[in-house]
């Protein structure tokens, strides 16, 4: 894969913060992220730390960084602005790694802004230690962070190869949200799932298999191999 | 100069184009009209890079269009419209695209004033008038100041003024040593302007040249158009 120029991967961030959608995304995430943590905080049993608290809304803030990459690559097929796009970087993967790179970039400011939020609500409202990440660390939170980051990029991925939207919204959030609780209520090896090995990154020792270096490179694998079909996909075929 | 030489394209069992080869020159105007269906678009798409031909080659100053370097300052294009998504801003729009082709910011208050949208910079595209979406797609394709100008049915939904417009700036960037392609299903509307025509029917190039030698014997470019079909297929 050529490296993108800086320029591409600007016009990339451009484009997003032009989509209302994202924005919209952006800033409400943070909101959510915080009443969600003051929701847990206020059920949660006395001693209960804020960090543990902010990282039980990680599942909700995939929703906000899957949103991120699929309105990246969706809008670009409804108006058929992906026609302008590749008509201004006529080289596919070029593309591919430019807009994965911003896609990166907003999903970890979008996840870091939920965190954060996350992290003051429950310190706030929670009845655990008062000073955020004291008992839990910061390494968790680090690893929420990429975590969902790399969520962000499969959602990205798993858009460019299917063209659609509503599509890739519709099939990741269903492999998210109901697929793999569902799998992890009857077998152990919805380990391999990606959201599941990811969350090992944030919830160490959870799994007797896999530990979070673990995790972390199975969910790469799935991001990897999803960016991979995307790039060969749109190498070969007509816009 | 684009150069098109037996270009043919195959989606599944039909045939799209058949050996098409035409050339457009610089420092002219060069028509390429036929019905809706015709095969226009396909044949620009593959010149611009977007589409992959079965057979045949679509370069630009002898290079395929993904070799070039910065394709924005070489070809201008437009293709369905606007090629925004609805909810950006013109600006957004245009501001991105520069961003990505290496040209200056300055350029897109200046093409926004060049098609009349100077007081639409901040208006989304969803909200354009057909015509509007039309001006954002020139304004695009004049953002790199490129030497040619490959368009796909740029007078679509322009009224009489704008379609005055448009065949007054394609006239000014040719006379300046521009080349300019241009497609068109309403040959009415686009013979003024043509210096070169390319006549296509069915995927199939039915006459080529001069605007002059095309019509000559006929009452008008739509006649001749008709009078070349009926000839090819009975002929085929």
């Amino acid at each position: 894969m050529s490296a993108p120029p800086a320029r591409v991967v600007t016009a990339e961030l451009v484009k997003l913060r032009g989509l209302p959608a994202v924005v919209g995304v952006v800033l409400g995430t943070p909101v959510v992220a915080a009443t969600l943590a003051a929701a847990h905080a206020a059920a949660a049993a006395a001693g209960a730390s804020a960090g543990g608290l902010a990282l039980a809304t990680v599942p909700y803030l995939q929703v906000a960084t899957v949103l991120v990459g699929v309105l990246a690559a969706g809008t670009e097929h409804a108006g058929r602005q992906i026609a302008t796009t590749l008509t201004v970087t006529p080289a596919r993967w070029r593309h591919l790694a430019a807009q994965s790179l911003a896609v990166a970039a907003t999903s970890a400011l979008t996840a870091c802004a939920g965190l954060a939020a996350a992290l003051t609500a429950a310190a706030a409202w929670g009845p655990g230690d008062g000073v955020p990440g004291a008992r839990s660390g910061v390494r968790p939170l680090l690893g929420a962070l990429v975590a969902l980051v790399l969520v962000g990029l499969l959602a990205h991925a798993v858009t460019v190869l299917t063209r659609s939207l509503v599509g890739a919204l519709v099939a990741t959030l269903t492999l998210l949200l109901v697929v793999s609780p569902l799998v992890a209520a009857v077998t152990e090896h919805a380990r391999w799932l990606p959201d599941r090995a990811g969350s090992l990154l944030y919830l160490p020792g959870r799994d007797p298999v896999l530990g979070p270096v673990g995790g972390g490179l199975v969910l790469v694998a799935w991001v990897a191999a999803a960016v991979l079909a995307a790039g060969c996909a749109s190498a070969r075929r007509d816009v | 100069m684009l150069s098109i030489t037996g270009l043919a394209k195959r989606h599944g069992p039909h045939q799209v184009l058949h050996d098409v080869t035409f050339h457009a020159l610089p420092g002219r105007v060069t028509a390429f009209l036929g019905p809706n269906g015709a095969g226009k678009s396909s044949t620009l798409r593959i010149l611009l890079g977007l589409d992959r031909a079965t057979a045949g080659t679509a370069l630009v100053d002898g290079r395929p269009y993904r070799a070039l370097r910065d394709p924005l300052r070489t070809v201008g294009s437009m293709l369905d419209g606007p090629g925004a998504h609805r909810s950006r801003t013109a600006r957004n729009h245009l501001s991105w695209v520069a961003r990505a082709a290496g040209v200056p910011q300055r350029r897109v208050d200046e093409v926004l004033a060049q098609v009349g949208l100077a007081g639409a910079g901040r208006t989304r595209v969803g909200r354009f008038s057909l015509g509007m979406g039309q001006r954002l797609g020139l304004a695009t394709a004049l953002l790199g100041e490129p030497r040619a100008l490959v368009l796909d049915e740029p007078v679509n939904g322009l009224d009489p003024e704008g379609i005055r417009w448009i065949r007054g700036l394609l006239r000014g960037h040719a006379d300046a040593g521009g080349t300019v392609l241009l497609s068109s299903h309403l040959m009415g509307e686009v013979a003024g302007v043509a210096d070169d025509v390319v006549l296509l029917a069915g995927g199939r190039v039915v006459a080529a040249g001069l605007l002059t030698d095309v019509t000559a014997g006929h009452a008008s470019l739509e006649d001749a158009f008709f009078a070349l079909t009926t000839t090819t297929e009975a002929t085929r």
